[in-house]
């Protein structure tokens, strides 16, 4: 089920608030806590009902594994851990990996490759991931989850199911005890609704008013299409966007949804587009991804423990492999290694500007970093995007190699296509739009005043809406405007859910 | 449970969004956008029927609304030859839209008798009722009838409400930036192809391909394609007493259609078109008999020669429905 759909809007999420602020009413804490678990289920189920026997299979098997962690005598505890990484890597590689192994390996062996008829469970890279740090976490901690309904609750909680943000077990669980005991603050309903509008509004009023552009120009440049220099600039910068206001909105909704349950989920974007560098881009941009790889694969592999050039090599593969979790395709491979080698260069200047090298990167305005940085993401982008490798070159070709400023694809972009992509002034007032939102205005969690740390207060701003919005940094205020023109935006977005899209990261 | 300071925001934001939800719904638009979205991209009808109602200033003396069953079966050219024959001069329109659902059919009856006089209204009856409603419905229907669409069995109408806004708003857009040069039409009708626009003979698609109408079957093929057909109708599900119930939407349309339709002066009749091996009367008619006449071609169309498929007349019959049709629309004191 789509967050973006009237069944979601106007079916599932007030059934599911209804019945779980209702038993809440009613004293049953703890059975409001179970009602959030079973919705969850069905709203996984609503999908595609058979592949809830992968997830519930999934959460049988890790809830097992992690308890005979907990239990195992010294010693016997890194076999379990490595039975139930192998168990959740061997599901994940089954449905994600299997068809495209074969296909190269039977590519490089000159025979047929065998494929298979897989369809891969959605949000089998989110949840799998999930366990194998909750699996890491028991291993360190000694400590499982003893209530199979709050583990469930873990890893299915519907806001993050899907795509994120991926989630510890250590954040979730007070939480859980806390719904299961104490009445919710209303100021967190408040702001829920606040940052799933903002979400609403990213994702439909923005991210898909992008898609036009973004699609005509990597769908020509996959079917060989020569590209423009404009046109090949125009989409790059719309999917640069596109993605960004897709996920990051999708990651609001996340949030928002969580806090309309009394939950609060980890931030996942920090204005990424601001970044100045590629490490800082990384620490602003799908955080809980980056955190995941930091701490179950960049550390395990060693970290900085070995030297710098062990350092630079694990910081390389952590990349490589973060892309290829991603997706099975050459194009995501590539995607990682280049984020992997922009990381690797990075650290590499930044070593020389501490130890008072002229490094080039160190010399540069605040801005030109920016820029310089914007730049190296939307390259990796085409990369990301393009359905294949000789799209993505196609597409680099027209944007640094010179050629004519429309080209076939241009034309795609232009009108000749026909289609929705005709309106080229309406792409271009999107990407202004949208570029000015996410280089200048600030993020969805500093005008919701959001923070995931537990113990610190959530409250909207306090005052007038216009003295909260002149602030440092402008904060949307719990005032009346502010609840009237959220509505107003939902209206909006409410005009464009007639024609529902799938969230970017719904694929991965 | 919630506290007041929830409770208010939460309410404003409801009016806020309402607020907004109407004030979309509220836009202005040209009109014949609506009609030129509603293209199947082969040979789509409503373009023609808004600029045959709109911009053509030959009159519209008998206009047929119906669906695919009578835009195959009336050939408007040849009635009007058939009627001056028998000494009536009348311009006649095939107004028909394809797919099942009476609530078009009001749609394109309301556009008419709305905008013109007409003569004498000849309304589709088929052989059995369909109480879904026409899927396209908002592609032409005022928000007006959007709201005011049955609620009850309308398994469309919350979708359909759902999608006003985001309808009026592009609608919005479009007029305003095509309007200012800064928008390209989706769609480009052909040029004006006349009064009569008639896909009996052949269909001429977008493409400017002519497809002649000469479809047959052997008595064999038709039995199975009216299995086929058979296994894709649901019959009646509720009780016979609650057969109002079941089949509300239809009945209203037709209802609104009669109404229409005497509010403006305008005859009706109901022309029936069977399908092969249909029943010799329709049984929706018995409802209705008394209100309008019933033209019956079903004695003539037994041939199995005569269809193209099972619901749909080819050419040959096409021309002996048209001539029995014109014989008896030359009967009617609206005409004479």
């Amino acid at each position: 089920m789509l967050f973006n759909s009237y069944a979601f809007l106007f079916g599932f999420l007030p059934l599911a608030l209804l019945t779980f602020y209702g038993l809440r009413r009613l004293g049953g804490l703890r059975a409001s806590v179970a009602s959030l678990t079973l919705a969850s289920i069905a709203f996984y189920a609503y999908w595609k009902p058979q592949d809830t026997l992968v997830l519930l299979g999934s959460i049988l098997f890790n809830y097992a594994v992690a308890a005979a962690i907990a239990r195992a005598a010294p010693g016997r505890g890194r076999a379990l851990l490595a039975l139930g990484i192998c168990g959740d890597l061997g599901v994940l590689f089954y449905f994600k990996y299997f068809n495209f192994v074969a296909a190269n390996v039977a590519a490089a062996a000159g025979f047929e490759p065998a494929l298979r008829a897989i369809v891969m469970p959605i949000g089998i890279s989110f949840f799998t991931f999930t366990q194998i740090a909750y699996l890491v976490d028991c291993h360190r901690s000694r400590a499982s989850e003893r209530n199979l309904v709050n583990y469930a609750l873990f890893v299915t909680i519907f806001p993050h199911l899907i795509a994120g943000p991926i989630i510890h077990h250590a954040q979730m669980r007070p939480q859980f005890d806390d719904l299961g005991r104490k009445p919710i603050d209303p100021a967190m309903i408040q702001m829920g609704l606040l940052v799933f509008v903002i979400g609403l509004a990213k994702k439909v009023l923005l991210a898909d008013n992008l898609v036009p552009g973004a699609d005509a120009v990597f769908d020509a440049a996959d079917h060989g299409a020569g590209a423009g220099f404009a046109a090949a600039w125009v989409g790059v910068l719309a999917y640069t966007l596109q993605i960004y206001f897709d996920f990051s909105g999708y990651s609001d909704m996340a949030i928002g949804l969580a806090l309309l349950f009394g939950l609060r989920l980890p931030v996942n974007f920090d204005s990424p587009y601001k970044s100045r560098s590629i490490i800082e881009f990384w620490r602003r941009w799908h955080i809980t991804l980056s955190t995941w790889l930091r701490d179950y694969l960049y550390i395990p592999l060693g970290g900085n423990r070995h030297g710098e050039l062990q350092r630079l090599r694990n910081i390389f593969l952590t990349m490589l492999l973060g892309g290829i979790w991603h997706g099975a395709g050459w194009t995501f491979v590539i995607w990682g290694a280049l984020h992997g080698g922009y990381i690797v260069v990075n650290h590499a200047l930044q070593r020389g500007a501490a130890a008072g090298a002229t490094g080039r990167g160190d010399r540069l305005a605040g801005p030109a970093k920016q820029a310089a940085t914007l730049l190296l993401v939307m390259v990796a982008w085409v990369f990301f995007r393009a359905k294949t490798v000789g799209g993505a070159l196609t597409l680099l070709q027209a944007m640094f190699g010179g050629g004519a400023v429309g080209g076939a694809v241009g034309s795609a972009v232009s009108g000749a296509a026909g289609s929705a992509a005709a309106f080229a002034p309406a792409l271009l007032f999107w990407i202004v739009l949208g570029a000015t939102l996410a280089l200048f205005a600030p993020n969805t969690q500093q005008l919701a005043r959001y923070t995931a740390r537990l113990g610190e207060p959530l409250r909207l701003a306090a005052g007038p809406a216009l003295a909260a919005l002149r602030a440092r940094p402008p904060a949307f205020a719990a005032s009346p405007a502010v609840a009237v023109l959220a509505g107003l935006v939902f209206a909006a977005a409410f005009a464009q859910l007639w024609r529902p899209t799938i969230f970017i990261y719904f694929n991965f | 449970m919630a506290a007041p300071g929830l409770r208010r925001f939460v309410l404003l934001f409801a009016a806020g969004a309402l607020a907004g939800v109407l004030g979309m719904t509220l836009l202005p638009h040209d009109k014949y956008l609506r009609y030129q979205a509603l293209n199947d991209g082969t040979a789509p009808t409503a373009y023609w029927i808004y600029e045959r109602i709109h911009d053509d200033p030959a009159p519209i003396d008998v206009a047929f609304i119906g669906t695919s069953r009578t835009g195959l079966s009336v050939h408007t050219r040849r009635l009007e030859d058939d009627l001056q024959r028998l000494g009536i001069h009348a311009k006649a329109a095939n107004l028909h839209i394809v797919k099942n659902g009476v609530n078009m059919q009001y749609v394109v009856a309301k556009e008419l008798l709305e905008s013109r006089p007409v003569r004498l209204l000849v309304v589709e009856i088929i052989e059995w009722e369909d109480r879904k409603p026409h899927p396209d419905f908002i592609y032409l229907a005022d928000p007006i009838d959007i709201l005011e669409a049955p609620l009850l069995l309308n398994l469309n109408y919350f979708s359909d409400l759902a999608r006003l806004p985001g309808r009026q708003v592009d609608l919005f857009l479009q007029t305003q930036l095509q309007r200012h040069g800064l928008r390209k039409p989706d769609f480009v009708p052909p040029p004006y192809e006349g009064s009569n626009l008639d896909h009996a003979e052949y269909i001429q698609t977008l493409d400017g391909v002519r497809h002649p109408r000469d479809e047959r079957h052997t008595a064999e093929q038709m039995a199975a394609l009216r299995a086929a057909q058979d296994r894709a109708i649901t019959p009646a599900l509720l009780p016979a007493a609650l057969e109002q119930i079941e089949f509300r939407l239809p009945r209203t349309y037709l209802d609104r259609i009669l109404e229409l339709a005497r509010a403006h002066g305008t005859g009706v009749v109901f022309l029936y078109t069977p399908r092969f091996g249909g029943p010799p009367e329709p049984p929706p008619y018995a409802r209705l008999a008394g209100r309008a006449e019933l033209i019956n071609p079903w004695p003539r169309l037994q041939d199995v020669g005569l269809w193209g498929d099972v619901t749909h007349l080819n050419w040959d019959g096409a021309q002996r429905l048209t001539d029995f049709v014109a014989a008896a629309l030359a009967r009617r004191p609206e005409l004479r």
